[in-house]
């Protein structure tokens, strides 16, 4: 049976990477200052991307800790999303 | 405009990734039921029973077991003449037992119309047990499901011909009909001669059920209650004591196949203390009466204490597949570099 959360962990990591990528290209074009919380937000998607890769090929797995790290991502993700709203 | 349109594209890809994606892990994620009987294989892997059968003459002997120390469990099925024991047991629990004898088949007539057999309304009996089944050779078989798990039957013709036991026990779970014989239980088959029966009469077949262990009727087997089998009812019996428990049943169909017609199934006495319990399965045959057969599934079967556990155990948890992740990687990378070089192509040929 294949393990899917490999699919969906290598997805999100890629598309989060593209959409930093780009919310920063956006920002080095505009100079438009809320593009840095996007582009905040969506690097921290990657950065999600990239730890949970690591709880997945680690030996180990503590689901509380991967719980805890993943909810506190997902709250500096929201915040970032939140003041990119805010300031428009 | 421009980001009015980009924006929609952005979503379309989206879209389009998130469907293709979804139904690929459907695919994925799909767990296998090779032999088709709803149950997941790695369940049945999980549950597989090792199964001991052996024959002699007029009797068989099935000893079914599950797991390892502390988690083991142990379900004994004999037969001999016309009378099944059933038995129980799990590492470090209680044992739980009945003895069931197809005791006779009768006929009666309702003349009073109150739907209870009263004292001079049996018209007919026929003794069963024994009288019917001793020195009767047992005729056992196998075979291998499509899923690698043995299933073993036993056919037992009375001497008279009018009933006929068949019984089933497998391995791993199996689709027999529109039912899912688990592999903690014994499929009965039971067909009567309905010839036996004298016109205007109704059919009764009467178990005697023995036991020093708590018995209660239940309207709603455990099979039927995990939707292994369609309406079915149940007699348990459980035995308990030191903060421990475990139960054996005997079930049966409410519905009979009379010459492949459904028919009703009544029972006419529930259990009652002290044991042993007759129980009578009447049919109500309708017009015109069956010819060649009147078919009564029944099963033998125990509550299996070490299967639960397996049921019941979280699954593996995530597993990392490097090669898959690098390819899913590399795809979705190919697919974000696409869109992105469309993007820009597309922005070029703008005036």
């Amino acid at each position: 049976m294949v393990a899917i959360e490999n699919v969906l962990l290598a997805t999100v990591s890629v598309f989060a990477l593209a959409l930093t990528l780009i919310a920063v290209i956006a920002f080095r074009r505009t100079r438009d200052g809320h593009l840095v919380f996007l582009a905040g937000a969506f690097g921290v998607f990657f950065l999600k991307g990239l730890v949970l890769t690591v709880f997945l090929f680690s030996p180990t797995i503590d689901l509380r800790q991967t719980f805890v790290l993943s909810g506190a991502l997902d709250l500096v993700i929201l915040a970032l999303f939140y003041g990119f709203t805010l300031r428009r | 405009m421009v980001f009015t349109r980009a924006a929609a594209m952005a979503f379309a890809s989206s879209a389009a990734l998130a469907v293709v994606l979804a139904s690929s892990l459907a695919v994925a994620d799909g767990t296998t039921d090779s032999d088709g009987d709803g149950v997941p294989d790695d369940l049945e892997a999980a549950t597989q029973r090792t199964v001991a059968v052996s024959t002699a003459g007029d009797g068989f002997n099935v000893s079914s077991h599950l797991g390892t120390a502390p988690e083991e469990d142990q379900f004994d099925l004999s037969y001999h003449a016309g009378t099944f024991d059933v038995w129980y047991s799990q590492t470090g629990g209680i044992a739980s037992s009945y003895e069931l004898e197809v005791l006779n088949l009768i006929a009666w007539k309702d003349g009073n119309a109150n739907g209870r057999i009263d004292p001079g309304e049996i018209v007919r009996t026929i003794a069963l047990g024994p009288s019917a089944f001793s020195e009767v050779r047992v005729v056992a078989s196998n075979r291998t499901d499509v899923d690698g798990g043995r299933v073993f039957q036993f056919l037992v013709p009375g001497r008279d011909t009018n009933v006929t036991l068949n019984v089933t026990v497998g391995q791993r779970f199996e689709r027999i009909d529109n039912i899912v014989l688990t592999p903690m239980e014994a499929r009965l088959d039971i067909g009567v001669n309905p010839a036996v029966v004298p016109p205007g009469a109704i059919l009764g077949l009467v178990f005697r059920m023995d036991t020093r262990e708590r018995v209660t009727l239940e309207d709603h087997s455990w099979d039927e209650e995990n939707h292994f089998a369609p309406d079915e009812r149940e007699i348990n019996v459980t035995a308990s004591g030191l903060g421990r428990s475990s139960t054996v049943f005997f079930s049966w169909s409410n519905t009979a196949l009379a010459d492949g017609s459904p028919i009703p199934v009544a029972l006419m006495n529930a259990p009652t203390q002290p044991s042993p319990y007759d129980l009578t399965l009447t049919y109500a045959f309708g017009s015109p009466a069956p010819s060649t057969q009147v078919l009564q599934h029944a099963t033998l079967g125990v509550r299996s204490t070490v299967y639960e556990i397996r049921r019941s155990a979280p699954g593996p948890g995530p597993q990392g597949d490097f090669i898959l992740y690098v390819a899913t990687f590399a795809g979705a990378t190919a697919f974000v570099a696409m869109t992105i070089v469309l993007a820009n192509r597309r922005r070029s040929r703008k005036p």
